[in-house]
Protein backbone atom coordinates (compact mmCIF):
# COMPACT_ATOMS: atom_id res chain seq x y z
CA UNK A 1 0.00 0.00 0.00
CA UNK A 2 2.88 1.85 0.95
CA UNK A 3 4.58 1.43 -1.72
CA UNK A 4 1.99 2.24 -4.56
CA UNK A 5 0.98 5.87 -2.65
CA UNK A 6 4.84 6.35 -3.06
CA UNK A 7 4.49 5.42 -7.07
CA UNK A 8 1.92 7.33 -7.30
CA UNK A 9 3.45 10.47 -5.51
CA UNK A 10 6.76 10.12 -6.94
CA UNK A 11 4.88 10.10 -10.68
CA UNK A 12 3.01 13.32 -9.93
CA UNK A 13 6.54 15.07 -8.84
CA UNK A 14 8.09 13.94 -12.37
CA UNK A 15 4.85 14.67 -14.06
CA UNK A 16 4.49 18.17 -12.70
CA UNK A 17 8.23 18.56 -12.89
CA UNK A 18 7.98 18.21 -16.86
CA UNK A 19 5.02 20.50 -17.09
CA UNK A 20 6.88 23.50 -15.63
CA UNK A 21 9.85 22.50 -17.53
CA UNK A 22 7.47 22.37 -20.42
CA UNK A 23 5.89 26.10 -19.75
CA UNK A 24 9.91 27.29 -19.35
CA UNK A 25 10.44 26.18 -22.40
CA UNK A 26 7.81 28.20 -24.18
CA UNK A 27 8.48 31.25 -21.98
CA UNK A 28 12.42 31.27 -23.25
CA UNK A 29 10.90 30.30 -27.08
CA UNK A 30 8.58 33.94 -26.77
CA UNK A 31 11.44 35.57 -25.09
CA UNK A 32 13.55 34.25 -28.34
CA UNK A 33 11.10 36.15 -30.67
CA UNK A 34 8.85 33.52 -31.63
CA UNK A 35 5.55 35.73 -30.81
CA UNK A 36 7.00 38.38 -32.73
CA UNK A 37 6.40 38.99 -36.34
CA UNK A 38 9.22 39.96 -38.65
CA UNK A 39 8.82 41.97 -42.78
CA UNK A 40 11.20 42.41 -44.50
CA UNK A 41 11.26 44.61 -47.82
CA UNK A 42 13.70 46.04 -50.68
CA UNK A 43 13.96 48.09 -53.19
CA UNK A 44 15.67 50.12 -55.85
CA UNK A 45 16.06 54.15 -55.36
CA UNK A 46 18.78 56.52 -55.25
CA UNK A 47 20.73 54.43 -57.29
CA UNK A 48 21.06 51.59 -54.86
CA UNK A 49 19.11 48.78 -53.19
CA UNK A 50 17.21 49.89 -49.49
CA UNK A 51 16.49 46.89 -47.57
CA UNK A 52 14.23 47.36 -44.30
CA UNK A 53 13.33 44.66 -41.76
CA UNK A 54 11.27 45.27 -38.43
CA UNK A 55 10.02 43.04 -35.80
CA UNK A 56 7.36 43.53 -33.79
CA UNK A 57 4.55 42.05 -31.79
CA UNK A 58 2.55 43.85 -33.67
CA UNK A 59 0.29 42.21 -37.04
CA UNK A 60 1.70 41.28 -40.04
CA UNK A 61 -0.56 43.32 -42.18
CA UNK A 62 0.04 46.11 -39.67
CA UNK A 63 3.87 45.48 -40.48
CA UNK A 64 3.27 45.55 -44.38
CA UNK A 65 1.59 48.93 -43.69
CA UNK A 66 4.37 50.44 -41.58
CA UNK A 67 7.15 49.25 -44.70
CA UNK A 68 4.69 50.73 -47.07
CA UNK A 69 5.22 54.25 -44.76
CA UNK A 70 8.84 53.90 -44.63
CA UNK A 71 8.92 53.03 -48.35
CA UNK A 72 6.73 55.47 -49.14
CA UNK A 73 8.85 58.07 -47.82
CA UNK A 74 12.08 56.61 -49.08
CA UNK A 75 9.88 57.47 -52.39
CA UNK A 76 9.44 60.87 -51.39
CA UNK A 77 12.47 61.80 -50.32
CA UNK A 78 14.79 60.33 -53.76
CA UNK A 79 12.03 62.75 -55.72
CA UNK A 80 13.19 65.71 -53.79
CA UNK A 81 16.62 65.49 -53.20
CA UNK A 82 18.03 63.84 -56.61
CA UNK A 83 19.34 66.16 -58.56
CA UNK A 84 19.26 63.26 -62.05
CA UNK A 85 14.84 63.67 -61.67
CA UNK A 86 14.01 66.99 -63.77
CA UNK A 87 11.66 67.84 -61.29
CA UNK A 88 13.13 67.46 -57.94
CA UNK A 89 13.67 70.23 -55.85
CA UNK A 90 16.93 70.02 -56.22
CA UNK A 91 16.94 70.19 -59.66
CA UNK A 92 15.11 73.20 -59.88
CA UNK A 93 17.16 74.87 -57.17
CA UNK A 94 19.92 73.82 -59.91
CA UNK A 95 17.80 75.39 -62.39
CA UNK A 96 17.38 78.61 -61.14
CA UNK A 97 20.96 79.00 -59.62
CA UNK A 98 21.80 82.75 -59.71
CA UNK A 99 18.72 83.79 -60.97
CA UNK A 100 15.61 83.48 -57.96
CA UNK A 101 15.32 81.72 -54.90
CA UNK A 102 12.98 78.43 -55.35
CA UNK A 103 10.15 77.38 -52.92
CA UNK A 104 11.05 73.81 -51.52
CA UNK A 105 9.67 70.75 -48.98
CA UNK A 106 10.25 71.19 -45.68
CA UNK A 107 12.39 68.10 -45.73
CA UNK A 108 14.46 68.99 -48.62
CA UNK A 109 15.11 72.58 -46.67
CA UNK A 110 16.04 70.49 -43.85
CA UNK A 111 18.04 68.09 -45.42
CA UNK A 112 20.11 71.18 -47.20
CA UNK A 113 20.29 73.05 -43.92
CA UNK A 114 21.71 70.31 -42.35
CA UNK A 115 24.42 69.93 -45.06
CA UNK A 116 25.22 73.57 -44.98
CA UNK A 117 26.01 73.21 -41.20
CA UNK A 118 28.25 70.40 -41.46
CA UNK A 119 29.87 72.05 -44.58
CA UNK A 120 30.94 75.33 -42.04
CA UNK A 121 31.74 72.44 -39.14
CA UNK A 122 34.43 70.88 -41.58
CA UNK A 123 35.93 73.65 -42.96
CA UNK A 124 34.30 72.78 -46.93
CA UNK A 125 35.90 69.39 -46.95
CA UNK A 126 32.19 68.20 -47.14
CA UNK A 127 30.63 70.54 -49.58
CA UNK A 128 26.54 69.71 -50.80
CA UNK A 129 27.67 72.81 -53.12
CA UNK A 130 30.24 70.05 -55.45
CA UNK A 131 28.07 69.32 -58.28
CA UNK A 132 30.14 71.43 -60.68
CA UNK A 133 33.00 69.62 -59.72
CA UNK A 134 31.38 66.15 -59.87
CA UNK A 135 29.76 67.21 -63.07
CA UNK A 136 33.63 67.89 -64.93
CA UNK A 137 35.00 64.27 -63.78
CA UNK A 138 31.77 62.51 -64.69
CA UNK A 139 31.58 64.17 -67.89
CA UNK A 140 34.83 63.20 -68.63
CA UNK A 141 34.65 59.89 -68.28
CA UNK A 142 31.65 59.53 -70.77
CA UNK A 143 32.38 61.89 -73.77
CA UNK A 144 36.24 61.92 -73.85
CA UNK A 145 38.14 59.85 -76.38
CA UNK A 146 41.22 60.84 -75.68
CA UNK A 147 41.03 59.69 -71.87
CA UNK A 148 42.17 63.44 -70.74
CA UNK A 149 41.33 64.05 -66.90
CA UNK A 150 40.02 67.75 -67.00
CA UNK A 151 42.96 70.68 -67.23
CA UNK A 152 43.54 73.03 -63.96
CA UNK A 153 41.37 75.86 -65.83
CA UNK A 154 38.41 73.60 -65.71
CA UNK A 155 38.87 72.16 -62.51
CA UNK A 156 39.57 76.56 -60.79
CA UNK A 157 36.20 77.31 -62.93
CA UNK A 158 34.14 74.47 -61.23
CA UNK A 159 35.33 75.13 -58.09
CA UNK A 160 34.74 79.03 -58.57
CA UNK A 161 30.98 77.75 -58.50
CA UNK A 162 31.44 75.69 -55.22
CA UNK A 163 31.20 77.01 -51.69
CA UNK A 164 28.51 76.03 -48.87
CA UNK A 165 28.67 80.29 -47.85
CA UNK A 166 27.01 80.97 -51.23
CA UNK A 167 23.47 78.64 -50.82
CA UNK A 168 21.26 80.02 -48.54
CA UNK A 169 18.07 78.64 -47.25
CA UNK A 170 15.75 80.87 -45.81
CA UNK A 171 13.09 80.40 -42.67
CA UNK A 172 10.12 79.59 -45.32
CA UNK A 173 11.96 77.32 -46.79
CA UNK A 174 13.61 78.98 -50.11
CA UNK A 175 16.58 78.03 -51.65
CA UNK A 176 19.04 80.20 -53.15
CA UNK A 177 22.31 79.69 -54.75
CA UNK A 178 24.10 82.67 -55.50
CA UNK A 179 25.65 82.11 -58.66
CA UNK A 180 24.46 80.79 -62.21
CA UNK A 181 26.27 77.26 -62.78
CA UNK A 182 25.98 76.55 -59.10
CA UNK A 183 24.57 73.26 -58.14
CA UNK A 184 23.71 70.98 -55.13
CA UNK A 185 24.85 67.61 -55.12
CA UNK A 186 23.47 65.68 -51.95
CA UNK A 187 25.17 62.10 -52.88
CA UNK A 188 26.92 62.62 -50.07
CA UNK A 189 23.94 63.25 -47.71
CA UNK A 190 20.51 62.47 -49.05
CA UNK A 191 21.13 58.26 -48.30
CA UNK A 192 22.17 59.13 -44.24
CA UNK A 193 19.15 61.27 -44.01
CA UNK A 194 16.79 59.39 -45.53
CA UNK A 195 17.92 56.54 -43.05
CA UNK A 196 16.88 59.02 -40.31
CA UNK A 197 13.86 59.46 -41.11
CA UNK A 198 12.98 56.15 -41.86
CA UNK A 199 13.99 55.28 -38.25
CA UNK A 200 12.38 58.09 -36.59
CA UNK A 201 9.28 56.83 -38.53
CA UNK A 202 9.78 53.86 -37.30
CA UNK A 203 10.23 54.46 -33.72
CA UNK A 204 6.90 56.43 -33.94
CA UNK A 205 4.85 53.84 -35.23
CA UNK A 206 5.84 51.47 -32.48
CA UNK A 207 8.50 49.02 -34.07
CA UNK A 208 10.57 47.78 -31.11
CA UNK A 209 13.10 46.40 -33.67
CA UNK A 210 14.38 47.26 -37.32
CA UNK A 211 17.33 47.05 -39.59
CA UNK A 212 17.24 49.87 -42.13
CA UNK A 213 20.12 49.23 -44.70
CA UNK A 214 20.17 51.71 -47.55
CA UNK A 215 22.69 51.34 -49.80
CA UNK A 216 25.08 50.35 -46.72
CA UNK A 217 24.19 53.00 -44.58
CA UNK A 218 22.97 51.33 -41.77
CA UNK A 219 21.29 52.09 -38.76
CA UNK A 220 19.67 49.58 -36.13
CA UNK A 221 17.14 50.23 -33.75
CA UNK A 222 16.02 48.13 -30.50
CA UNK A 223 17.47 44.52 -30.24
CA UNK A 224 18.35 41.97 -33.06
CA UNK A 225 15.55 39.37 -33.21
CA UNK A 226 16.54 36.04 -31.30
CA UNK A 227 19.22 37.59 -28.84
CA UNK A 228 18.29 38.79 -25.50
CA UNK A 229 17.31 42.22 -24.96
CA UNK A 230 19.65 45.01 -24.61
CA UNK A 231 22.09 42.57 -26.66
CA UNK A 232 23.63 44.70 -29.60
CA UNK A 233 23.75 44.23 -33.40
CA UNK A 234 26.87 43.12 -35.28
CA UNK A 235 27.45 44.89 -38.49
CA UNK A 236 30.49 44.22 -40.77
CA UNK A 237 32.26 46.99 -42.03
CA UNK A 238 32.94 45.80 -45.96
CA UNK A 239 36.46 44.35 -46.80
CA UNK A 240 37.84 46.98 -49.27
CA UNK A 241 40.04 44.40 -51.16
CA UNK A 242 37.55 41.72 -51.37
CA UNK A 243 33.89 40.64 -52.88
CA UNK A 244 30.98 42.84 -51.75
CA UNK A 245 29.83 40.96 -48.13
CA UNK A 246 33.10 40.21 -47.35
CA UNK A 247 33.93 41.85 -44.44
CA UNK A 248 37.02 43.25 -42.73
CA UNK A 249 36.02 43.48 -39.08
CA UNK A 250 32.36 44.08 -37.46
CA UNK A 251 30.89 46.31 -34.71
CA UNK A 252 28.65 46.06 -32.23
CA UNK A 253 25.65 48.68 -32.15
CA UNK A 254 22.75 49.58 -30.56
CA UNK A 255 20.46 52.59 -31.40
CA UNK A 256 22.97 53.72 -33.78
CA UNK A 257 24.01 54.39 -37.22
CA UNK A 258 26.88 52.51 -39.12
CA UNK A 259 27.83 54.34 -42.34
CA UNK A 260 30.87 54.01 -44.70
CA UNK A 261 32.25 55.95 -47.48
CA UNK A 262 35.08 53.98 -49.64
CA UNK A 263 36.88 54.89 -52.73
CA UNK A 264 36.34 51.24 -54.10
CA UNK A 265 32.87 51.51 -54.18
CA UNK A 266 31.77 53.81 -56.99
CA UNK A 267 33.91 55.70 -59.66
CA UNK A 268 34.34 57.36 -62.94
CA UNK A 269 36.76 55.64 -65.22
CA UNK A 270 38.74 57.69 -67.97
CA UNK A 271 40.84 56.87 -70.35
CA UNK A 272 40.85 53.22 -69.00
CA UNK A 273 42.14 54.56 -65.11
CA UNK A 274 39.41 54.52 -62.23
CA UNK A 275 38.97 57.61 -60.00
CA UNK A 276 36.91 57.43 -56.91
CA UNK A 277 33.43 59.21 -57.31
CA UNK A 278 34.49 60.99 -53.78
CA UNK A 279 35.80 64.65 -54.79
CA UNK A 280 37.51 67.18 -52.29
CA UNK A 281 35.76 69.99 -52.44
CA UNK A 282 38.77 72.10 -52.24
CA UNK A 283 41.06 70.94 -54.91
CA UNK A 284 38.57 69.72 -57.01
CA UNK A 285 40.12 66.58 -57.39
CA UNK A 286 39.48 62.50 -56.49
CA UNK A 287 40.18 61.62 -52.99
CA UNK A 288 43.59 60.14 -53.37
CA UNK A 289 45.98 59.29 -50.28
CA UNK A 290 46.17 56.17 -47.61
CA UNK A 291 42.59 56.31 -46.74
CA UNK A 292 40.55 53.63 -47.90
CA UNK A 293 37.62 54.33 -46.10
CA UNK A 294 35.63 55.55 -43.41
CA UNK A 295 33.02 54.37 -41.25
CA UNK A 296 31.10 56.73 -38.60
CA UNK A 297 29.30 55.24 -35.85
CA UNK A 298 26.51 58.62 -34.54
CA UNK A 299 23.43 58.73 -33.91
CA UNK A 300 22.45 61.22 -36.18
CA UNK A 301 22.99 58.62 -39.94
CA UNK A 302 22.83 62.27 -41.98
CA UNK A 303 25.72 63.57 -40.38
CA UNK A 304 27.40 59.83 -40.12
CA UNK A 305 27.21 60.01 -43.79
CA UNK A 306 28.19 63.38 -44.27
CA UNK A 307 31.11 63.38 -41.78
CA UNK A 308 32.29 59.68 -43.82
CA UNK A 309 32.75 61.59 -46.86
CA UNK A 310 34.75 64.46 -45.35
CA UNK A 311 36.86 62.61 -43.58
CA UNK A 312 37.72 61.03 -46.40
CA UNK A 313 39.17 64.14 -48.20
CA UNK A 314 40.86 65.27 -44.83
CA UNK A 315 42.82 61.97 -43.38
CA UNK A 316 42.77 60.50 -40.57
CA UNK A 317 44.63 62.63 -37.94
CA UNK A 318 42.29 65.71 -39.08
CA UNK A 319 39.45 63.34 -38.70
CA UNK A 320 40.36 62.59 -35.28
CA UNK A 321 41.07 66.37 -33.87
CA UNK A 322 37.38 67.12 -35.71
CA UNK A 323 35.56 64.62 -34.40
CA UNK A 324 36.59 66.78 -30.81
CA UNK A 325 34.05 69.16 -32.01
CA UNK A 326 31.42 65.96 -33.00
CA UNK A 327 30.55 64.29 -29.42
CA UNK A 328 29.50 61.20 -29.36
CA UNK A 329 30.21 60.26 -32.78
CA UNK A 330 33.45 57.88 -33.39
CA UNK A 331 34.77 56.70 -36.27
CA UNK A 332 36.60 53.51 -38.10
CA UNK A 333 40.06 54.01 -40.53
CA UNK A 334 40.86 51.38 -43.22
CA UNK A 335 43.98 53.00 -44.58
CA UNK A 336 46.62 50.61 -46.86
CA UNK A 337 48.86 48.95 -45.03
CA UNK A 338 52.46 47.40 -44.85
CA UNK A 339 51.53 44.11 -46.19
CA UNK A 340 48.76 42.67 -48.07
CA UNK A 341 45.72 43.28 -45.68
CA UNK A 342 44.70 46.75 -44.69
CA UNK A 343 45.39 48.57 -41.45
CA UNK A 344 42.17 49.18 -38.91
CA UNK A 345 42.13 52.00 -36.58
CA UNK A 346 39.22 52.79 -34.81
CA UNK A 347 38.75 56.15 -31.79
CA UNK A 348 38.72 55.38 -27.97
CA UNK A 349 35.17 55.43 -28.01
CA UNK A 350 34.65 52.13 -29.86
CA UNK A 351 37.37 50.05 -29.69
CA UNK A 352 35.89 47.40 -27.26
CA UNK A 353 33.02 47.14 -29.62
CA UNK A 354 35.08 45.67 -32.84
CA UNK A 355 35.83 42.29 -33.73
CA UNK A 356 38.59 41.91 -36.32
CA UNK A 357 38.17 39.18 -38.86
CA UNK A 358 40.72 39.78 -41.41
CA UNK A 359 43.83 37.79 -40.31
CA UNK A 360 47.52 39.00 -41.51
CA UNK B 1 8.46 2.32 -6.38
CA UNK B 2 10.57 -0.38 -7.56
CA UNK B 3 14.09 0.49 -9.58
CA UNK B 4 13.06 -0.22 -12.85
CA UNK B 5 9.54 2.18 -12.10
CA UNK B 6 12.16 4.99 -11.21
CA UNK B 7 14.56 4.28 -14.14
CA UNK B 8 11.51 4.84 -16.72
CA UNK B 9 9.56 7.98 -14.92
CA UNK B 10 12.86 9.09 -15.11
CA UNK B 11 13.20 8.25 -18.71
CA UNK B 12 10.01 10.09 -19.64
CA UNK B 13 11.25 13.07 -17.38
CA UNK B 14 14.30 13.10 -19.49
CA UNK B 15 12.39 12.53 -23.08
CA UNK B 16 9.57 15.32 -22.21
CA UNK B 17 11.85 18.01 -20.79
CA UNK B 18 14.25 17.83 -24.16
CA UNK B 19 11.09 17.53 -26.48
CA UNK B 20 10.06 21.23 -24.68
CA UNK B 21 13.72 22.59 -24.90
CA UNK B 22 14.27 21.14 -28.48
CA UNK B 23 10.80 22.94 -29.66
CA UNK B 24 12.00 26.60 -28.15
CA UNK B 25 16.09 26.16 -28.98
CA UNK B 26 15.52 25.05 -32.67
CA UNK B 27 14.41 26.62 -35.78
CA UNK B 28 13.88 25.97 -39.16
CA UNK B 29 16.67 25.11 -41.72
CA UNK B 30 16.79 24.82 -45.64
CA UNK B 31 19.44 25.02 -48.68
CA UNK B 32 19.93 27.86 -50.60
CA UNK B 33 17.61 29.54 -52.73
CA UNK B 34 17.74 32.07 -55.95
CA UNK B 35 15.72 34.72 -55.53
CA UNK B 36 15.45 37.24 -58.35
CA UNK B 37 13.08 40.25 -58.17
CA UNK B 38 11.70 43.01 -60.51
CA UNK B 39 10.79 46.47 -59.28
CA UNK B 40 10.88 45.30 -55.96
CA UNK B 41 8.66 42.01 -56.47
CA UNK B 42 9.99 38.77 -56.41
CA UNK B 43 9.58 37.04 -60.08
CA UNK B 44 11.27 33.97 -59.08
CA UNK B 45 12.37 31.58 -56.53
CA UNK B 46 14.25 28.64 -57.19
CA UNK B 47 16.07 26.01 -54.89
CA UNK B 48 20.19 26.50 -55.78
CA UNK B 49 20.52 22.68 -55.51
CA UNK B 50 18.03 21.82 -58.20
CA UNK B 51 19.41 23.31 -60.91
CA UNK B 52 22.97 21.61 -62.87
CA UNK B 53 25.80 23.18 -63.30
CA UNK B 54 25.71 24.84 -66.36
CA UNK B 55 22.12 26.50 -65.89
CA UNK B 56 21.31 29.42 -67.97
CA UNK B 57 18.71 31.61 -66.76
CA UNK B 58 17.16 34.07 -69.34
CA UNK B 59 15.70 37.30 -67.53
CA UNK B 60 13.55 39.67 -69.70
CA UNK B 61 12.22 42.29 -67.07
CA UNK B 62 12.83 45.96 -67.06
CA UNK B 63 12.56 46.48 -70.92
CA UNK B 64 15.99 44.33 -71.27
CA UNK B 65 17.96 41.17 -71.32
CA UNK B 66 19.91 39.70 -68.65
CA UNK B 67 21.41 36.17 -68.22
CA UNK B 68 22.21 34.30 -65.34
CA UNK B 69 25.02 31.27 -65.05
CA UNK B 70 24.33 28.82 -62.78
CA UNK B 71 27.78 26.78 -61.62
CA UNK B 72 29.52 24.99 -59.07
CA UNK B 73 26.80 26.59 -56.25
CA UNK B 74 27.49 30.09 -57.76
CA UNK B 75 25.47 32.67 -59.19
CA UNK B 76 26.83 34.96 -61.68
CA UNK B 77 25.66 37.57 -64.16
CA UNK B 78 26.80 36.34 -68.29
CA UNK B 79 25.15 38.71 -70.07
CA UNK B 80 23.01 42.22 -70.12
CA UNK B 81 21.92 44.45 -72.62
CA UNK B 82 21.67 47.76 -69.88
CA UNK B 83 23.64 50.66 -70.57
CA UNK B 84 27.21 50.53 -68.90
CA UNK B 85 27.20 46.91 -68.03
CA UNK B 86 27.86 47.34 -64.39
CA UNK B 87 26.14 44.03 -63.33
CA UNK B 88 28.24 42.16 -65.22
CA UNK B 89 30.86 43.62 -63.05
CA UNK B 90 29.86 42.05 -59.74
CA UNK B 91 31.07 39.67 -58.02
CA UNK B 92 29.54 35.98 -58.32
CA UNK B 93 26.57 35.26 -55.42
CA UNK B 94 27.95 31.67 -53.31
CA UNK B 95 27.41 30.46 -49.85
CA UNK B 96 24.73 33.42 -49.04
CA UNK B 97 26.87 36.22 -49.87
CA UNK B 98 26.50 39.72 -51.68
CA UNK B 99 23.87 40.48 -53.99
CA UNK B 100 23.50 41.20 -57.53
CA UNK B 101 21.73 44.24 -58.90
CA UNK B 102 21.13 45.67 -62.38
CA UNK B 103 19.45 49.07 -61.67
CA UNK B 104 18.32 50.10 -65.27
CA UNK B 105 16.57 46.71 -65.28
CA UNK B 106 15.30 47.01 -61.97
CA UNK B 107 16.69 43.57 -60.88
CA UNK B 108 18.07 42.11 -57.50
CA UNK B 109 19.37 38.85 -57.44
CA UNK B 110 20.23 37.26 -54.19
CA UNK B 111 20.99 33.92 -52.76
CA UNK B 112 18.66 33.32 -49.39
CA UNK B 113 19.40 30.72 -46.66
CA UNK B 114 20.08 30.19 -43.35
CA UNK B 115 22.95 32.44 -43.11
CA UNK B 116 22.26 34.44 -46.47
CA UNK B 117 23.23 38.20 -46.35
CA UNK B 118 24.44 37.59 -42.85
CA UNK B 119 28.41 36.85 -43.97
CA UNK B 120 30.52 36.08 -40.65
CA UNK B 121 27.06 36.08 -38.56
CA UNK B 122 26.92 39.51 -39.05
CA UNK B 123 23.33 41.61 -39.34
CA UNK B 124 24.27 43.61 -42.25
CA UNK B 125 27.34 45.02 -43.47
CA UNK B 126 28.36 48.78 -44.62
CA UNK B 127 30.14 49.93 -47.19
Amino acid sequence: MIDKKRTRMTFCVFFFSALIITGLAMLYKDAKGASMNTRSRESLAMDTIMRISIHSAKAPEELDMILDGAFGIIADLDGHLSMHMTSSDISLVNANAGQSPVLVSKETASAVRTSLAIAQRTGGAFDPTIGPVSDIWKTRSVENPRGEVPDDAEIREALSLVGASMAHVSADNRIYLEKQGMKLDLGGIAKGYASGAVRDFLISAGVESALIDLGGNVVVIGTAPGRAKGDPWRIGIQHPYRPRGEIICSIAANGTSVITAGVYERYVEIGGKKYTHIFDPRTGHPVDGDLISVTIVAEDPAAGDALSTAFMAIGVEKSKKLLDSFPGVEAIFITKGQGAEPDVTATEGIKGLIKNEAKG
Amino acid sequence: MKQKDKVLYLFLFVIIAAASLASGLLGNGGGSTLEISSDGHVIKSLALSEMPSGTVIVLREGGGMNELLVSGGSVRMISADCPGGDCLKMQPLSSGRGVIVCLPHKLVIKLKGDQAQKPDGVDAVTY
